[in-house]
């Protein structure tokens, strides 16, 4: 298999979940076309490091969210191509139940931490395990940030119920 | 704590993956075209040159959708036994023939591309090399698809200049992305998840949709202008993008015997689309050229050959575009129904 075949099999089999990632962490299509399409440049110039299987998406993911902390990126914001990306990407760019808003804002006050973490758990559905691989941490210390930001974010939302009836009475 | 991981499930803000639409496709091929690195040695400018690569890569497309202008009414050709036949005609002898189709459990289609890389070689002993690989692609009736790939055996074009270059048998694509060889690369088969969508320009259509495409030539324009006004970056008018759209439907698309002829009677009725008369396309197989401008004030061309005896597009290829754009031709080698399981593409 060359390393065409490989990049397209890969892309091709990953695109869905990278991009799903992307959209979940940034704020416009702008940015989520910026994500995906630096995500996966780097795939395609470190070809022969992507792992095989499933480790191939924890190893996506990880770039993904170097790319995300990078603060230096943006070169293919100008890019040309990713016009027609960013416009699929706004077709169908999600919206959140409205319902939801004090879970939403017991998240967002969560350390940024503790979303990574849940958000890879309940968004991404990894284990702890996987966790660790794209956080690079050990396993153990991805259990510890995972049951303390669960009972972090149990926390926020009873602080959030209890503000929401207190602002119904007044 | 499981109630907690339901609660923050629920605030997903992308909770469906998303298909590859047109923009993600685009985005593969221009990722493609950058030349891979050896990330040992990170430089700091290879951002850069990405970003040169994909303007390339949009260019190219713009090619494919680029602007048509309108020229001349299909010219008179002449038939082998020696009567006038007019360009319209042959397109609708074409659209005739379009009617019957055989059926199968898989949606299949395999194109040979055939493209160049290089320079090759040092000291005046340079070549470039033609390359070519097999493209596959099945879409079963209940949407699962598969995608096939093969690289074929690369050709010195110049043999003297490569036979003095020490004729070497491999040449490498890039810094970091494989070898060009004289001996075939091997056949690899990949499923893909979810449902296959076919892209009719930018709008995404399911086989049924495909099915239920209008038989009607005009009814079919009014459809091909839809999906045209779906690619949100195509700057032509609808009328620019016609000819290629609904030469999309001919090959690319399952679409039924009914529709490719109503896309040939459509085909006719455009004027910037012109039949050029008989010829043979580069495996050799006879057939008729139709061609039409790809881009306003650009000579590049957009040249179909099709077989007027079977209807099926041979070839398409677009010549005398843009000096970074090499020529470049595809070959349908395939294009049907079939029951055969996907398997690797093998040599032909």
């Amino acid at each position: 298999m060359t390393h065409r075949d490989r990049f397209e099999a890969v892309y091709d089999a990953y695109y869905p979940a990278i991009h799903q990632y992307a959209a979940r962490r940034t704020g416009s299509p702008d940015d989520t076309a910026d994500v995906i399409s630096e995500t996966f440049l780097t795939a395609w110039r470190r070809i022969g490091d992507v792992p095989e299987g499933e480790e191939a998406l924890l190893w996506l993911y990880g770039v993904a969210r170097r790319v995300l902390a990078n603060q230096q990126r943006g070169e293919f914001r100008r890019a040309v191509l990713t016009e027609r990306l960013r416009a699929e990407l706004a077709a169908d760019r999600p919206v959140g139940p409205v319902d939801l808003d004090h879970v939403r804002a017991a998240f967002d006050g969560l350390p940024e931490r503790d979303r990574e973490v849940l958000a890879l758990a309940c968004w991404e559905g990894l284990t702890s395990q996987q966790i660790a691989k794209v956080t690079g941490c050990t396993a153990i210390a991805a259990r510890t940030r995972l049951h303390r930001a669960r009972k972090r974010m149990a926390a926020a939302l009873e602080r959030q119920a209890s503000l929401t009836i207190a602002m119904g009475e007044a | 704590m499981s109630d907690i991981d339901n609660l923050v499930r629920a605030i997903d803000p992308a909770p469906h993956a998303p298909d590859q639409g047109p923009g993600a496709r685009e985005l593969r091929a221009a990722i493609m075209a950058t030349q891979a690195r050896p990330h040992r040695a990170v430089r700091r400018l290879p951002w850069r040159a990405g970003a040169i690569g994909l303007a390339a890569a949009a260019a190219a497309t713009a090619v494919f959708l680029g602007q048509i202008t309108l020229t001349a009414s299909p010219s008179p050709t002449v038939t082998p036994g020696g009567t006038v036949l007019s360009g319209t005609s042959i397109l609708l002898a074409a659209a005739a023939k379009a009617q019957a189709a055989p059926e199968g459990a898989y949606w299949h289609l395999k194109q040979l591309y055939v493209g160049s890389a290089g320079p090759y070689g040092q000291n005046g002993n340079t070549y470039r090399l033609e390359t070519s690989y097999l493209s596959e692609t099945w879409v079963a009736k209940d949407g699962r698809g598969w995608i096939g790939r093969r690289q074929l055996a690369a050709r010195p074009l110049d043999v003297e200049a490569w036979r003095r270059d020490g004729s070497p048998t491999e040449w490498e694509m890039g810094k970091d992305g494989g070898v060009h060889s004289t001996s075939p690369g091997e056949g690899t088969l990949t499923r893909l998840k979810g449902e296959r969508k076919l892209y009719w320009s930018a709008m995404p259509l399911t086989l049924k949709e495909i099915e239920a495409l209008p038989a009607d030539p005009e009814a079919l324009k009014k459809r091909a202008a839809e999906a045209i006004r779906s690619d949100q970056d195509f700057a032509g008018s609808v009328e620019d993008g016609l000819p290629p759209t609904l030469a999309s439907l001919l090959y690319e698309l399952p679409a039924s015997p009914q529709v490719r002829s109503a896309a040939y009677q459509a085909l006719a009725t455009l004027p910037a689309v012109r039949v050029e008369g008989r010829t043979t396309d580069p495996q050799g197989r006879p057939g008729v050229a139709v061609t039409f401008p790809i881009q306003q004030g650009r000579p590049a061309q957009g040249r179909l050959i099709i077989d007027p005896d079977t209807s099926k597009v041979l070839t398409f290829e677009v010549t005398g575009g843009m000096p970074q754009v090499k020529d470049r031709v595809t070959m349908v080698l395939e294009s049907g129904w079939t029951d055969n399981r996907p398997s690797p593409p093998s040599a032909e």
